[in-house]
């Protein structure tokens, strides 16, 4: 698991690479670009609004302004780390969005209590484990995604990157645009919190 | 007991490493003599464990492929609405959504309905408005990318700054309401008291589309020509028919150069339109409607029926008097009814899928000619 984001990786300079190839005209390279990085924002984007619909919505929008704005990336920073903030603006704005949290408001209302949104697509299991355990460890992702989504999105967006994504803290504050002081105490915030509500589950679940 | 919250705030800290030697060694202290805050530690320590175990959801198949129709598109009305709805920041109570959505639309009809000259009153054929979106995309890289020139935090902010494009788009909603405000000044409001209430008829070149709540009805016209000596079957009189755009401005004492022309555009435009009813849910109404309104004008919308009745393009007071009534007694509303160009008619669909407020689960041609259909589209 990462836990350093500061320094770059070889997807930083390849993803360096191919935007330098788009802007010189080369269209092929936005695709290898999008490619290169689209599960991790698109499941980022799962994470941060919790349905399938709304990460596929936001993760486009998200690769359609890196397309927009590409042209004013100067390469000073891990581009990795302008992508995490771009996705988690999309997304913010989309939890932020009207029509999102009367979407969510009617979910509340109608849907099974396990039930968030739409749900991800069913993993197929890698053939180092059963059935069982692929079912276990994704009926405990969905527990996990509904405290989630129970969390305020700034929280939310601390505790995903740090615990799902794997980012440092100064990474996560570069992202969210925190200082590391704030990202500690929301991110402890975050953790007191899904403990409390996943309490009477892990026993169950874990 | 105050320990105990102490310390709590600081396992998440104790988990990670980042304490110091010394606060590390308190809480480990503190862990070898409170059992609850070891259950805690414990349950805490198991979920992240868990969470660093969660795998990354794969986006669909077709994800790339879908990232370049929009960006073949342009920026989608959906993106630019949720900028005019949802400025960055900005939480609007669930109660007021309504209100909220029907002043939007009160301002943007009267300023629609206000603006003078024919080109703004017809819109330009589908094509030449999907070029326009598309440039408009292309047209804020290099806003962008000069916003972005000192770095990272200049690059970012450049998308923060397109977030925030909210408030000018909000003022592009409110200033068409000035030009209505000056409309009613010079005297259209009364006016279109009277054209609201009278036998509505749209005239559309060769052939005239009148769309009822049930029934769609052509009527024959000569083309292009001296508005005077147009020939016009007359439409049944009732709700369900619509206004003549063009006779309205001949009422109006407009030239009859300038009625033909509006003729020709009009022309040029239904050719290639469809007109969409919906039914919109009881609740919800108010939103949905501005969502209609706005949706339709960045797809390209040119007419709009309230109830089987088309609302007088011209008369601002007449727009607000449909408004007001079509709010204050929702079971008059239905169908409302969009004119849009027909190669808009998916984007539209998605756009209102894309809304959220409704969905449409079903929609059937009802008739079709030519490059011109109505289509009725079901929402839950």
């Amino acid at each position: 698991m990462e836990k350093s984001g500061t320094e770059r990786t070889d997807i930083d300079r390849e993803s360096e690479r191919l935007a330098a190839d788009f802007l010189g005209g080369n269209r092929r390279a936005f695709d290898r670009l999008v490619l290169l990085h689209q599960e991790m924002v698109f499941s980022l984007c799962f994470r941060l609004t919790g349905d399938y619909d709304d990460a596929d919505d936001c993760a486009q929008e998200v690769f359609i302004k890196v397309h927009r704005h590409l042209k004013g990336f100067r390469f000073e920073s891990s581009f990795r780390t302008w992508l995490y903030r771009v996705t988690v603006n999309t997304c913010r704005n989309r939890i932020d969005s009207l029509e999102y949290r009367m979407r969510r408001r009617k979910v509340r209302l109608d849907a099974d209590p396990g039930d968030v949104g739409r749900a991800a697509p069913a993993e197929i299991p890698d053939g180092k484990e059963s059935a069982l355990d692929a079912l276990r460890r994704r009926e405990t992702g969905g527990v996990i995604q509904e405290a989630l989504d129970a969390l305020p999105a700034s929280q939310k967006a601390v505790v995903v990157l740090r615990d799902i994504e794997g980012r440092s803290y100064e990474e996560i504050a570069r992202v969210t645009g925190l200082n590391e002081g704030t990202v500690k105490s929301k991110l402890s915030r975050a953790r007191l919190k899904l403990r409390e509500a996943l309490r009477g589950k892990i026993d169950e679940e874990l | 007991m105050k320990n105990c919250k102490i310390i709590r705030k600081m396992l998440s800290g104790y988990i990670d490493g980042a304490l110091t030697a010394a606060e590390a060694e308190a809480v480990r202290e503190h862990l070898g003599e409170c059992g609850e805050c070891r259950e805690v530690h414990d349950s805490m320590n198991a979920i992240i464990a868990c969470m660093n175990g969660m795998e990354r959801v794969p986006p669909p198949a077709d994800f790339l492929e879908k990232v370049n129709a929009r960006l073949e598109r342009g920026s989608t009305a959906a993106e630019r609405l949720r900028r005019i709805f949802v400025p960055r920041g900005f939480r609007l109570p669930l109660e007021l959504a309504g209100l909220a959505a029907a002043v939007v639309l009160i301002v943007y009809v009267s300023g629609f309905l206000g603006r003078e000259g024919v080109e703004e009153m017809s819109p330009r054929p589908p094509l030449e408005k999907a070029s326009e979106v598309s440039a408009d995309g292309a047209g804020e890289v290099p806003d962008a990318g000069r916003t972005g020139e000192k770095g990272s935090v200049r690059e970012t902010e450049a998308v923060a700054e397109e977030e925030k494009s909210a408030g000018r788009a909000e003022e592009k909603v409110a200033a068409p309401e000035e030009k209505a405000s000056d409309m009613e000044k010079k005297g259209a409001g009364p006016r279109g008291e009277e054209v609201a209430g009278s036998v509505e008829k749209m005239v559309v070149g060769e052939e005239i589309v009148v769309e009822g709540e049930a029934k769609r009805i052509e009527i024959k016209s000569s083309s292009a020509g001296p508005a005077g000596s147009r020939k016009e079957k007359p439409a049944p009189a009732g709700e369900d028919t619509a206004a003549t755009v063009a006779a309205a401005r001949v009422a109006e004492g407009k030239d009859a150069n300038e009625s033909a022309e509006l003729f020709k555009v009009e022309q040029k435009s239904i050719t290639r339109s469809f007109a969409l009813s919906v039914n919109p849910p009881s609740d919800g109404l108010d939103s949905l409607l501005a969502s209609l309104e706005v949706v339709g004008r960045e797809i390209g919308a040119f007419a709009v029926k309230i109830g089987g009745r088309v609302v007088p393009e011209r008369e601002t007071a007449a727009v607000k008097t449909s408004i007001r009534a079509a709010m204050s007694d929702r079971r008059t509303i239905r169908p409302l009814t969009v004119v849009i160009p027909a190669d808009s008619l998916q984007i539209f669909l998605g756009e209102i899928e894309r809304l959220g407020k409704t969905r449409p689960i079903g929609a059937s041609v009802v008739s079709q000619e030519g490059d011109s259909a109505t289509v009725r589209v079901e929402l839950n």
